[in-house]
């Protein structure tokens, strides 16, 4: 778990690291790069015991809540509703 | 150090996400943020969880030994032995002191009937410690605090009634919840402090009294 943590968070710092970089400052990308890495990394870091699986589905439910929401917002932009 | 680094992480990942979302050109920090901030949640309930099921699961094993108690008859009171005088650092449950346990022996027969001998969480904190120095106060430090970090300092005093061990900051999982093993052997600090009082004084040592107030624990053996 601690190998599968570390990445995440090296991933995390080098994506924000490079949205900077390209001057991206959009909420949605970032949240959306912010929902990929997280359930990218799911895999390798379960399982997790009982309260401990609930509160990281808990999280990447809310992360992927928020990315659906700022898709749907784009794809409405794209079909001119 | 571990238990300060998940909360640690929460709040750096807390001050890092409020940042990416007040400074509109750090925004891609936010990404950095709620990483940091789920691995901190991770970090500080991981080994809690863990522990918790851990010990449940090992609780079968203290239920059958609750049962080998009740089935034998023999009021819950051990006495430790080292390992100069059994073999191996064991305890014994039985009505009265036994004057000798028998090598290899599981249950064997007193004068005041049957006894039962277990090992218990002291002896395995006895295998864990390694080698004890000959002192009681700096072999308790050396293993209770040192080695197995169940407690935060340790203080031993020599009285007529027996021995009286009083800790502070007290961090021990509980094994064996109501089971009758625990009036028995004592608590995990408790069993560990009569495993190796019984060795370094190399005579048997029965836990008389053991009281908690908040983080502090007071064993009196005899």
């Amino acid at each position: 778990m601690k190998t599968a943590l570390t990445a995440y968070l090296v991933l995390s710092g080098v994506a924000a690291a490079f949205l900077i970089y390209l001057k991206v400052h959009g909420i949605d990308v970032v949240t959306s790069v912010a929902t990929l890495l997280f359930w990218v990394s799911t895999p390798f870091l379960r399982p997790l015991p009982r309260p401990l699986n609930i509160v990281h589905t808990a999280v990447g439910v809310v992360l992927l809540v928020a990315f659906a929401y700022f898709a749907a917002l784009r794809i409405l932009a794209v079909l001119k509703i | 150090m571990q238990n300060d680094l998940g909360p640690s992480l929460i709040v750096l990942g807390v001050a890092i996400s409020v940042l990416a979302l007040v400074q509109p050109n750090l925004a891609p920090l936010l990404a950095l943020g709620l990483a940091v901030l789920t691995t901190g949640l991770l970090t500080a309930w991981e080994p809690a969880a863990r522990e918790r099921v851990l010990s449940k699961l090992g609780e079968a094993g203290w239920e059958n030994a609750s049962a080998l108690i009740q089935t034998a008859g023999v009021p819950p009171k051990a006495y430790y032995f080292p390992s100069s005088l059994a073999g191996r650092p064991i305890a014994v449950v039985a009505a009265e002191r036994p004057e000798a346990v028998p090598r290899d022996a599981l249950i064997f027969k007193t004068k005041a009937g049957p006894a039962v001998v277990l090992s218990t969480p002291g002896t395995k904190a006895l295998e864990l410690c390694g080698e004890l120095p000959g002192d009681l106060a700096e072999a308790l430090r050396g293993c209770v605090v040192n080695v197995l970090g169940l407690a935060r300092s340790v203080s031993v005093a020599e009285r007529p009634d027996g021995v009286v061990v009083e800790y502070r900051g007290i961090s021990a999982p509980d094994l064996y919840g109501r089971l009758l093993v625990r009036p028995a052997l004592g608590g995990v600090v408790a069993s560990a402090t009569a495993a190796v009082a019984a060795e370094v004084l190399k005579k048997p040592v029965e836990i008389v009294e053991e009281s908690s107030h908040g983080k502090a624990l007071r064993v009196v053996l005899r």
